[in-house]
């Protein structure tokens, strides 16, 4: 009992308190608990409900990061104007320029960011892909809307098939001369 | 892996051995206190013992996160308590409560019956404090409990456990004061 605030309590209430709280249990309560308790099998090895929760909601949050960074996830959107036919076959042409790319990347990624038809909270990530790439994704998923994709029917290229289709490589040969004792002036560079 | 356990000279124990040897000495330790806690809302031995047997084997089914000792206590205390004054007010019609005390063997048929009077005006004045007085008054009431341990168990400040207790006991006063004169 705490000393400092016996309080104007008459002193024999305070010893009925201390007595009445001074009770035992009888002999049979604790094996009565060991018993219920072995009945009851061990301890969860659940985690608390907050623990469990606070679980869920960060692998939901990295899954929702991973698929935000995850290489080769092209955006295709198809409110995007579908770029003509031959966009489809203008792999060999040569690479545009650096700065065009940048340009083309740039106008892709506000045009995602800005478009009011997305859901809130809908938030696809952004993919930087060249302007022929966006354009052949249009045409496939237009095709694919329109039902004139038929994938089962394209048939499995074959080595020969593939060998025919590539271009020989020519490599012209290098011829290089020895470099003369003594070094070469600059004057005699390129006078070959 | 059972060669090696078997070539192992020291104990092997496995985790979950490990906790119910703990959970064992937390049982030692705060089963008695768990009962007089539900004794102090009863008054009433089998009761008491069935509600601190609930909040124990509730302990035990958490007890992966109540294995420090004064964690294990303040939550047994609580849920005790809580448990209790549940079944008390479920129980409001029960008459035949055990007001008395544990009256020291060679007490006369008249002492008995003076301190079954003034446990009657004790409890009846108890159980018309506010909740968070009254569950002070039982904690610092229960042997080798001061104001800190109190203050432990609740998870309150020793100043706060102090100005309840101070308040509680100056209420029980005056209502016993008027009990024992009004009798």
């Amino acid at each position: 009992m705490a000393d400092n605030e016996r309080v104007d309590l008459p002193a024999e209430f305070d010893a009925l308190l201390r007595r009445t709280l001074a009770a035992e249990p009888s002999p049979a309560f604790l094996p009565r608990v060991r018993e219920r308790i072995s009945e009851a099998g061990r301890p969860s090895r659940w985690m608390a409900p907050w623990t469990l929760a606070g679980g869920v909601a960060a692998a939901a949050l990295a899954l929702a990061i991973g698929l935000a960074w995850l290489p080769g996830a092209p955006v295709v959107d198809p409110a995007l104007p579908a770029a003509p036919a031959s966009a489809t076959t203008a792999s060999a042409r040569p690479v545009p320029p650096l700065p065009a790319i940048q340009r083309e990347t740039v106008r892709v990624a506000r045009a995602t960011t800005v478009r009011p038809a997305r859901q809130a909270g809908e938030s696809l990530p952004i993919v930087i892909v060249d302007q022929r790439q966006r354009a052949a994704l249009n045409t496939f998923v237009r095709m694919a809307q329109q039902g004139n994709l038929h994938l089962a029917q394209v048939e499995p290229a074959t080595d020969q098939a593939i060998e025919e289709q590539l271009m020989p490589i020519a490599v012209e040969p290098v011829a290089v001369s020895p470099i003369p004792v003594g070094g070469v002036l600059p004057s005699a560079i390129g006078r070959d | 892996m059972h060669d090696l356990a078997d070539g192992y000279p020291g104990t092997l124990v496995t985790a979950d051995d490990e906790l119910a040897r703990e959970f064992e000495a937390r049982l030692r330790d705060s089963g008695t206190l768990a009962f007089r806690v539900a004794y102090g809302v009863l008054r009433h031995r089998e009761d008491a013992e069935d509600v601190a047997q609930d909040a124990l084997a509730k302990a035990y089914r958490s007890f992966r996160q109540l294995r420090d000792r004064e964690r294990f206590r303040a939550w047994l205390v609580r849920a005790t308590w809580r448990m209790a004054i549940d079944r008390r007010r479920g129980e409001r019609r029960r008459v035949a409560r055990e007001e008395a005390v544990d009256t020291p063997g060679e007490a006369s048929a008249e002492q008995v019956a003076v301190d079954r009077e003034r446990a009657a005006h004790l409890w009846t004045a108890i159980d018309t404090l506010p909740d968070k007085l009254r569950l002070v008054i039982v904690l610092s009431g229960i042997e080798g409990h001061d104001t800190r341990d109190v203050g432990s168990l609740l998870g309150i400040p020793e100043g706060t456990v102090r100005s309840r207790l101070f308040t509680a006991r100056k209420v029980l006063a005056e209502r016993l004061r008027w009990l024992t004169t009004n009798a």
